[in-house]
């Protein structure tokens, strides 16, 4: 489903007037890249799931004072989302391997495929790990959530330019790790202005 | 926003289409789960969004009345009502999370804290329920941690062995006091420390720590509670005297007309001591396994680093 900034902005409106519906329909949009923000940052899925229910219902109490804010709702729900990770994670002092992420592969593919994703996979998540803490929420937050670059910087209380740089240096160490050749010239130079990914937004529920 | 379409390295494009191929298969929610959110967030939406706010309220000229839980209509000015008002909604949204998520919340998730204050809030207030009630969390406890064992989950093991922690010290409390609460748990601990120690042989070694401190946890409550039991100093006696068959002397100072009248009544409360007895006699199995908990890790050391050759091959290369 996808929903623009007006039609956000309707359903929020709804929501705090008392349709229950209108924050339904907001669940519905916002639950995959939330859930997805979240597992990213604690790995486990109970943890995720139950953190994701409690980001909604932090949402819910405190809707009546989202407006004052004048910040997207996008961006006021990740920061809900970034502070209940933040807090889950301090209190918890430890964190789940990465391997006890869901593991899916494709439903049809055959035995040495699913090995071969799966490798391919926990390259990736290896090459996660590599990453400063801020690189890899700013990974977290464009790819994972779906946010852009000045939806993340709102999120994370950082200028756009500020994430834009991380998510490059992100990339670019991910690379690395993972054994993609680029070329010389990308290495070189300082942080590109240019390297927001068309088509990260949106990927909502 | 800022949707600028960019230039980007065909690197790049490859690093993005293994974050997107990452996030796809490893970070989706499980639509079961989501589901099980959704009604849970939206029977809190059901009660918080439409009570009234109070910024609404606050423009009706005359205070609002409302019910008072388990009493009578009263009246409230507007900060009062809008203090009430988020202690209602708190509590509307305690109630959603109990029905939805928290009643389900695992051992080490963000819930589980919630789950436990909710089940000691309900809790029967004293006497015997309160104490069969507390034992069945016990059992429970103590089967989260197992079911963690299980699932090599380090994390909630530790979180299900704090509780049953946590649980015992009020059982404990209320078992020195009386002498009929010691006589019904002792027993159930007995047994947990059985459990406790096999679980100790069967999880990975970080999970040791959390399950031997249970193990000293209610070896120190059966001691406390024997030692309230038999606190009178002739009562020591009285396991030797019932083994040698020389405690009699013991009892006719003490009770000399329940010892002819209801001679089965002293018997019976000299036969538990005699099974608490083997009490001391149990503290051989948690001694030695503490033992094997932490003696294989010294010895492992040097052995196992050959074993971590995943962090040794990093380095080496």
């Amino acid at each position: 489903m996808t929903l623009d900034d007006a039609a956000i902005d309707r359903l929020v409106t709804d929501a705090r007037d008392g349709d229950t519906s209108a924050f339904g329909r907001l669940f519905d949009h916002y639950h995959g890249p939330i859930y997805r923000y979240v597992i990213s940052r604690v790995h486990r899925p109970s943890d995720a799931e139950d953190l994701t229910q409690l980001v909604f219902v932090k949402a819910l109490e405190a809707l009546p004072r989202y407006e004052a804010r004048g910040i997207p709702f996008g961006g006021w729900l990740f920061r809900l989302a970034r502070n209940t990770v933040i807090d889950h994670v301090r209190t918890r002092h430890e964190h789940a391997d990465l391997e006890t992420v869901t593991h899916r592969t494709g439903t049809d593919a055959g035995p040495e495929e699913i090995v071969a994703v799966r490798q391919a996979l926990d390259e990736v998540a290896t090459a996660l790990e590599t990453l400063t803490d801020e690189q890899r929420e700013a990974i977290a937050l464009r790819f994972f959530a779906g946010l852009s670059a000045s939806e993340a910087a709102v999120v994370m209380g950082k200028q756009p330019g500020t994430v834009r740089g991380l998510q490059f240096r992100a990339i670019a160490a991910m690379r690395r790790s993972l054994g993609i050749d680029a070329p010389d010239d990308a290495l070189t130079g300082a942080v590109r202005a240019s390297n927001e990914q068309p088509a990260r937004r949106g990927r909502a529920g | 926003m800022d949707d600028e379409y960019m230039e980007v390295w065909p690197g790049d494009v490859e690093a993005y289409r293994r974050l997107d191929a990452y996030a796809e298969m490893r970070l989706a929610p499980d639509p079961a789960a989501m589901r099980r959110i959704r009604a849970a967030v939206m029977a809190a939406a059901a009660t918080a969004l439409t009570t009234p706010r109070p910024a609404d309220a606050a423009l009706a000229a005359p205070p609002a009345t409302i019910v008072a839980i388990g009493g009578a209509p009263r009246t409230l000015g507007p900060r009062r009502r809008s203090r009430l008002g988020t202690a209602l909604l708190a509590a509307a949204l305690t109630l959603g999370l109990a029905v939805g998520g928290v009643s389900a919340a695992q051992p080490g998730g963000p819930l589980y804290g919630q789950r436990l204050w909710i089940e000691q809030a309900m809790l029967p207030a004293s006497g015997e329920a309160r104490v069969d009630a507390q034992s069945a969390r016990l059992d429970e406890r103590l089967a989260e941690a197992r079911a963690a064992a299980d699932r090599g989950d380090t994390n909630a093991i530790g979180a299900a062995l704090g509780a049953y922690a946590s649980i015992l010290g009020e059982l404990e409390t209320q078992a020195i006091a009386d002498p009929a609460v010691a006589d019904e748990i002792g027993d159930d601990i007995e047994r947990h420390l059985a459990v406790l120690t096999a679980l100790l042989g069967e999880v990975p070694a970080q999970a040791r720590g959390a399950i031997e401190h249970a193990l000293d946890r209610s070896d120190a409550a059966i001691d406390h509670i024997d030692r309230a039991g038999s606190g009178r100093p002739s009562e020591p006696g009285a396991p030797g005297g019932g083994n040698n068959g020389v405690g009699v002397p013991g009892d006719p100072g003490a009770k000399p007309d329940k010892t002819t009248e209801p001679a089965a009544q002293p018997t019976p409360k000299a036969e538990p001591k005699p099974d608490k007895t083997p009490k001391p006699a149990k503290t051989p199995d948690p001694a030695p396994t503490p033992k094997p908990g932490r003696t294989p890790p010294p010895p492992a050391d040097p052995d196992k680093k050959p074993n971590k050759t995943p962090g040794g091959q990093q380095g080496e290369s």
